[in-house]
Formats: C-alpha cells, sequence, structure tokens
C-alpha cells in the first residue's frame, strides 16, 4: 500500500523480506501478484472470490519441470 | 473522494426534503455548519454513516458497569426519544418515505449513492414493515445492494470510519486510545484497521485456505496401497469429525451470542434496579437528616419559648411601669429613708471618733474635734444611743420598702431589644429548618412514588433469569474454547495423516502439487513475518505524522520534543527536556488523541472527507481556533465541523477563516413545520 504522504509501503515491506529470505519456493512476481489480489479485495468479508483467483493463479504460474 | 451533494428526506428532525450543496469553485477545503443543541447537527452525521453502512446510534451512554455505550436507533417511532430515523410527525402523518442521498466524485468519476426505506404494508407499525434499497450509480456504471455496499467498505471500511467520522462529545472513547503509555492493544488494533493489515491477515488465512485445497486434491492423488486406504478411512473419518464439531461450534457460538443479548437486556433492565437501590440510600440518608433537623428544630423551640416568655414581660413592661410609677412616692420616700440613715451613720462614727481621742481626726470630714467639758461628753453618748434607735428604726422601714425595690431593679436590668433580636433569630432559624425539613420531605415522597412504581418480583425474576444466563454464558464459552481446540487437534491429527500419505506418493502430478504446496507454505510465513515487521515500520511513521499535528495544535510547541509510541504501542508525550509528561491535562489528552487519529488517518491510503461532529467539547477556544485552522488550511481533504454557538461563534469563525472557508449553513428548528431548517449562510 502506498501511503498519502510517504514513500513507505506495504508492498515495499514484503519485497524486502522475500529478498532478505532468499526461499527458492517464492517467487517475487508471484508474491506480488498474489498481494494484488489480497489488496483488491482486503475488506470484503466473504473470501472464496480471493481465494479462487489465488488459486487461479498458482495454476497459471510457471512452476518448471517436475 | 468530495462530497458534492447531501440530501435528507424526513430525516430525522429534517422533516420533508432538505439539501445541503458543498460544490463549490473555491478551491477550499473549509465547511461549518452551525446550529444549537438538538438542531440536527448529529443527525446530519448519521445520516451520511447511515447511507453509507445503513446503521445509526444514540450517543454514547455511561452503562452501570461504567462502560460507554450506543444503541442502534429505530428505523421508525412514533416517541421522540427513541431516535428514530424517520422523522416523527412524518410518521404520524402516516408518511413513511426516508431516504439519504449523497452526490460525490472519487478518482474524476461523479457517484449518486442512496439508501432508501419504503412501506412494504399500507400501515407500518415497526421496523418490519418496511424495505431497504441501497444503490451506486455513475454515468456508466449502476450497482445494487450488496455489490453497492462492497463498493462503499472499499471507499471507507466501517470499522475505521470514526477516524473520519469524529465525534468530540465521545472523546472518552478517542482517550482509550492513549490510555496505556507501556503496551496499547488498543491502538496496535486501530494500525492495523486504518492500514492495509487485512491484507496481511485475511491474506495469511487465504493462503492457508488455499493451501489446504492443495493437500486434500494431492491426498486424492496418492495410490490405493491398504496403507493408505488406512489413512483415507481416517482422513475421511477426521473430516466428519471436524465438519460435526464445526457446525456444534456455531450452534454454541449462535446461542452464545443469544445469550449475551438477553444479557445485556436483563442488565440493563437492572440497570435501574440498582438505581433504585440508590435511591433507597439516600432515602435512608434523608431520614437521619429530617430526624437531626427535628431535634436541632425542637432545641431551637425551647430557647424560643424562653425567649417568648422574656418578651411577654416586655410586653408587660407598659402596666409594670405604670405599677412603678405608682410606686415613685414610696421609692422617693426610701432614697429618703436612706440618705438618713447615711447621716445618722456619719455623725455616729463622728462622735465615736471623738470620744476615743481630741488629737485623733475625724476618719470622714478629717478635723479634729473641739475640746469639750464632762457635761457635754455625756449629752454626746446620749445622742449616740438615740442615733443607734434612729438607724434601726429606719432600716425596719427600709426592709418594708424593699420589695419595690427589687421590682424596680429587676425592670431596669431588663434589655429589651437584645431580647428581641434575639428571639427573631430564634424565629428564623425555626422558619430554615421547617424549609429543610419540607424539603426532605417532599424528596423522600419522590422516591417514594419511584419506589412503589417497581416491581419486587420482576425484580427477583431478573435477578435468577440473569444468573441462569451468566451459567449459560459461562457454558457455552467453555464448550466453544473446547470445541476450538477439539477443531485444532482434530485438524492437525488430519494434516499429519495427509502429509503422510503424499509422501508415499511419485507421481509427477503429485509433484508438482507439492511444489506449489510448498510456496503456498513459504507465502504464509512470509505474510506471518511481514505482519510484525510493518506494523514497527507503521508505528514509527505514524508517531512521526502525530508528533507533527500535535505541534501544530498544541499553543506550546515548544514545550514539546514528540508524542512517542514504543514497540508495544503504549503512547506517551514528551516534553522538551526529554522527560515523559506523567498525567496529561484532559484537554492535552483530546490534543493527542486528535493528533493520533489525524496520523492514522494520514497514513492510510482513504482519501474520504472528514466529520468533525462538536469538534470544541472539552477544550478551549485557543485550541479549537488550532484544530480548524489546522484542517482546514493544511490538508487537501473537504472538513466538515459541526458546531454549536457555544464553540464557535459562526460570524466571527467565518471573519477569521474568510480565505479557508468554502461554504457554512445555519441550522434552525421551525416548531410551526416540526423540522430542521436548513439556512445557507457563506455560500
Amino acid at each position: 500500500m502506498m501511503s498519502k504522504d510517504s514513500e513507505w509501503n506495504l508492498l515495499a515491506v514484503i519485497e524486502e523480506s522475500v529478498k532478505e529470505l532468499d526461499d527458492p519456493n517464492l517467487p517475487p512476481e508471484l508474491v506480488k501478484k498474489i498481494y494484488k489480489i489480497l489488496q483488491k479485495y482486503q475488506y470484503r468479508t466473504n473470501r472464496d472470490r480471493p481465494r479462487d483467483l489465488i488459486a487461479r493463479l498458482i495454476e497459471s504460474h510457471n512452476w518448471g519441470e517436475p | 473522494m468530495r462530497l458534492l451533494k447531501v440530501e435528507l428526506l424526513n430525516w430525522a428532525s429534517y422533516k420533508g426534503l432538505h439539501t445541503f450543496d458543498f460544490s463549490s469553485t473555491k478551491n477550499r477545503n473549509g465547511y461549518a455548519i452551525f446550529g444549537n443543541n438538538s438542531r440536527g447537527k448529529t443527525s446530519f452525521t448519521d445520516a451520511i454513516k447511515w447511507v453509507m453502512y445503513g446503521e445509526a446510534f444514540t450517543k454514547a451512554v455511561m452503562g452501570t458497569d461504567g462502560k460507554e455505550s450506543r444503541k442502534r436507533r429505530p428505523l421508525v417511532s412514533a416517541q421522540q426519544e427513541d431516535n428514530p430515523l424517520l422523522n416523527v410527525h412524518s410518521f404520524r402523518e402516516g408518511v413513511y418515505d426516508l431516504m439519504v442521498r449523497i452526490i460525490f466524485s472519487h478518482e474524476g468519476t461523479v457517484w449518486t449513492l442512496a439508501r432508501v426505506v419504503a412501506p412494504d404494508t399500507p400501515i407500518v407499525g415497526d421496523d418490519n414493515d418496511l424495505g431497504f434499497y441501497l444503490g451506486l450509480s455513475s454515468e456508466t456504471e449502476r450497482l445494487e445492494n450488496q455489490n453497492a455496499q462492497d463498493f462503499i467498505n472499499n471507499l471507507l471500511p466501517k470499522d475505521i470510519n470514526k477516524f473520519f467520522f469524529i465525534d468530540g462529545e465521545s472523546v472518552n472513547e478517542y482517550r482509550a486510545l492513549i490510555a496505556n503509555t507501556e503496551q496499547n492493544l488498543e491502538i496496535r488494533k486501530n494500525i492495523e484497521d486504518i492500514l492495509n493489515f487485512p491484507i496481511l491477515k485475511r491474506g495469511a488465512a487465504d493462503l492457508k485456505e488455499v493451501t489446504g485445497q492443495y493437500m486434500t486434491k494431492l491426498s486424492k492423488l496418492s495410490k490405493d496401497t491398504n496403507k493408505n486406504r488406512i489413512r483415507r478411512e481416517k482422513i475421511d473419518k477426521l473430516e466428519g469429525e471436524i465438519a460435526q464439531a464445526k457446525s456444534y461450534m456455531t450452534e454454541s457460538q449462535k446461542e452464545l451470542k443469544k445469550a449475551e443479548k438477553e444479557h445485556d437486556t436483563i442488565e440493563s433492565k437492572l440497570g435501574l434496579y440498582k438505581e433504585t437501590e440508590k435511591l433507597i440510600e439516600r432515602q435512608r440518608g434523608n431520614r437521619k437528616l429530617i430526624s437531626a433537623a427535628n431535634k436541632s428544630q425542637n432545641d431551637t423551640y425551647t430557647l424560643l419559648k424562653k425567649e417568648n416568655k422574656d418578651l411577654w414581660l416586655y410586653f408587660l413592661q407598659p402596666s409594670l411601669k405604670q405599677k412603678i410609677s405608682l410606686l415613685a412616692p414610696e421609692l422617693e420616700q426610701l432614697s429618703e429613708i436612706r440618705y438618713s440613715i447615711s447621716q445618722l451613720n456619719q455623725r455616729s462614727r463622728f462622735l465615736l471618733n471623738a470620744h476615743q481621742g481630741e488629737k485623733t481626726p475625724c476618719s470622714t470630714c478629717h478635723r479634729l474635734p473641739e475640746p469639750r467639758d464632762k457635761e457635754q461628753k455625756k449629752l454626746e453618748v446620749v445622742e449616740l444611743d438615740d442615733i443607734a434607735i434612729k438607724i434601726q428604726q429606719l432600716n425596719e422601714s427600709l426592709d418594708d420598702h424593699k420589695q419595690s425595690s427589687e421590682l424596680y431593679n429587676s425592670l431596669q436590668q431588663f434589655n429589651t431589644a437584645n431580647r428581641l433580636d434575639t428571639a427573631e433569630h430564634y424565629q428564623e432559624r425555626l422558619g430554615e429548618l421547617q424549609g429543610e425539613i419540607e424539603l426532605l420531605n417532599e424528596e423522600q415522597s419522590e422516591i417514594k412514588d419511584m419506589l412503589d412504581g417497581l416491581d419486587d418480583k420482576e425484580i427477583e425474576v431478573l435477578k435468577n433469569k440473569l444468573e441462569e444466563i451468566h451459567a449459560i454464558i459461562l457454558n457455552k464459552r467453555g464448550l466453544t474454547r473446547r470445541l476450538e481446540n477439539q477443531i485444532e487437534l482434530l485438524t492437525k491429527e488430519m494434516s499429519d495423516n495427509r502429509r503422510a500419505l503424499i509422501g508415499s506418493d511419485g507421481s509427477d502430478e503429485s509433484t508438482q502439487l507439492r511444489t506449489k504446496i510448498k510456496a503456498l507454505e513459504a507465502m504464509s510465513r512470509l505474510w506471518d513475518i511481514v505482519s510484525d515487521k510493518y506494523a514497527q515500520e507503521t508505528r514509527v511513521v505514524i508517531e512521526e505524522k502525530a508528533t507533527e499535528t500535535f505541534k501544530s495544535l498544541t499553543n506550546n510547541p515548544d514545550g514539546y520534543e514528540k508524542l512517542e509510541l514504543n514497540s508495544g504501542f503504549g503512547l506517551k508525550i514528551i516534553d522538551s527536556d526529554g522527560y515523559v509528561i506523567p498525567a496529561p491535562s484532559p484537554g492535552a489528552q483530546q490534543v493527542v488523541a486528535i493528533s493520533l487519529i489525524d496520523a492514522l488517518r494520514q497514513t492510510s491510503d482513504i482519501d474520504f472527507p472528514i466529520i468533525f461532529d462538536t469538534p470544541g467539547a472539552s477544550i478551549d477556544k485557543e485550541h479549537r481556533d488550532n484544530i480548524i485552522k489546522h484542517f482546514w488550511s493544511k490538508r487537501d481533504t473537504q472538513f466538515i465541523i459541526l458546531a454549536s454557538s457555544g464553540e464557535f461563534r459562526p460570524d466571527e469563525v467565518e471573519k477569521d477563516n474568510k480565505a479557508l472557508l468554502a461554504k457554512t449553513w445555519q441550522l434552525d428548528f421551525n416548531s410551526g413545520v416540526n423540522s430542521t431548517i436548513v439556512t445557507p449562510r457563506l455560500q
């Protein structure tokens, strides 16, 4: 989230943490897309839609050869 | 988001249609609605809350437990004291249409949001006879009911609306924000709510749920070995048990909620009873006071009686004087006798002195006796005897007149003026005491009437019922906890079985699924780590913003260094010497609370007008002026104040802030048409 008066934001904190963790199971671009979905539906009480979108995103991501 | 227009139809005190036009070409953010109490200021704020969230609440009331609570306002009622949303006079006249409509611009689009209530039946008795409609439209889009509500919830989530609809009279609620200087969960919760924490909190739950779905998929792929068959059977059984436990828990939670609601209702009824206990206590106190006043009255009466007796003498005085005057010759005679006795005593002393020796001077006239012969001395002895006899006779005569003399003396000593004053004083005191007793008796009678109106049996029944419900609540809470633990254990067991099942499978598809599950699990871990990190980073930003606003609002910016939010989210005011201010004044607390609210609002990415009802409640004029100037001049947001004439003088505010104000209105109540009247002032 970008605050109105500051450059500091949540996505930056997430991206920084992804770098620090350096986990091969955490593709940065996937993290960013999931963040966007959750941001859009953050105040929705019924969570079916964001969960469905996350599952679709996981399915459509290129995970490489097994 | 900028408000362009607000329309109210039969809303609370606004009978008929009333419009506030906020559109302005002045490029200013200052708006003010002035009006005395009960003119519709708070109803204006409630209207905007209601059109957005479909609910409006009464002002906070202190409960018997010392906590402030608000009641939901009903849609309709014929009683003004119920605070219904539909104008009471419209309702009585059979007009049931109620509407609030706002027009606003948001990200370049003009939207119209309307919430409408219309009757489902020809005659409306209560809220159940009414239907709702919520619509949101722009030139290109139209959303209704839940979709419109979702849009509004994204615009300004209901949970955090208190940072934009600020109620100066409910500052206690805000002071809770700064109640603890060491650890403050309230501040942390508000920070989490107002900033993007739902992304993290709800996101973590979403990621775990999706991970679970993938694990289920994977388990189904597993080979049908005997061992796995047993595991699957076990998983199926556990799934059934979990579903059943969840169903029990939902049921238990429903019952708990119902019991808690009933508990609140009874407790509120019993609140009246607690008031009664206070009344009884007061009645006892009054009895003691009446008894003391009665005693004091008796004592005063005794004193007055004595004084009355003296007064009686006073009033008899003329007749006594008359009697004395009648005795005047006797008194004159008395005086002559006394004089004669005195003369004789003097002669007697002279003669006795002369007999003692011719060289001894007289003790009265200090002269030496003249020389005398024997004959003469003899005659003097005879004279002395005669004098003694005469004195004795005169003394006897004096005794005869003694009574008249005493009566005369007592009357002369009688101080009539003082007696009269004292009597009046006692009379006055008696009157005061009588007044006190009458007042106390009157209060006793009122208390008795109030107590007579209460049904002891009903109170007893309510008390018993409350105990029963309390037991049910404890039971249901315990049950819910047990079920939660049970579900957690069962879920863990199921998860272990699933993992074992997944581990035994080695197909390509299952390998793919395992990769996805690992990614989702890593994502969940990431979300947990970021939640804590983000909270701490947010804290630092809010500390800076709150300090900046605080220095702008306080009259003594150089006296403070900063507002400090520690890692436990406890808030402290640090003075210019770097020391914590241990007990800030209520006014300072309010300014701190407003600074914190402003910091939270600034740090969020929500763009919404600030509507501040009674901004001057419990702070002085200088701070009030600082607040309105700060918000009207330094922000790019509309700032609407709803002020009573006790807080701000409209003419003065308009004159002092001419360059900052866009529009102002005046609210009055016209009893002829039973409605608030909206009059534009500065436009």
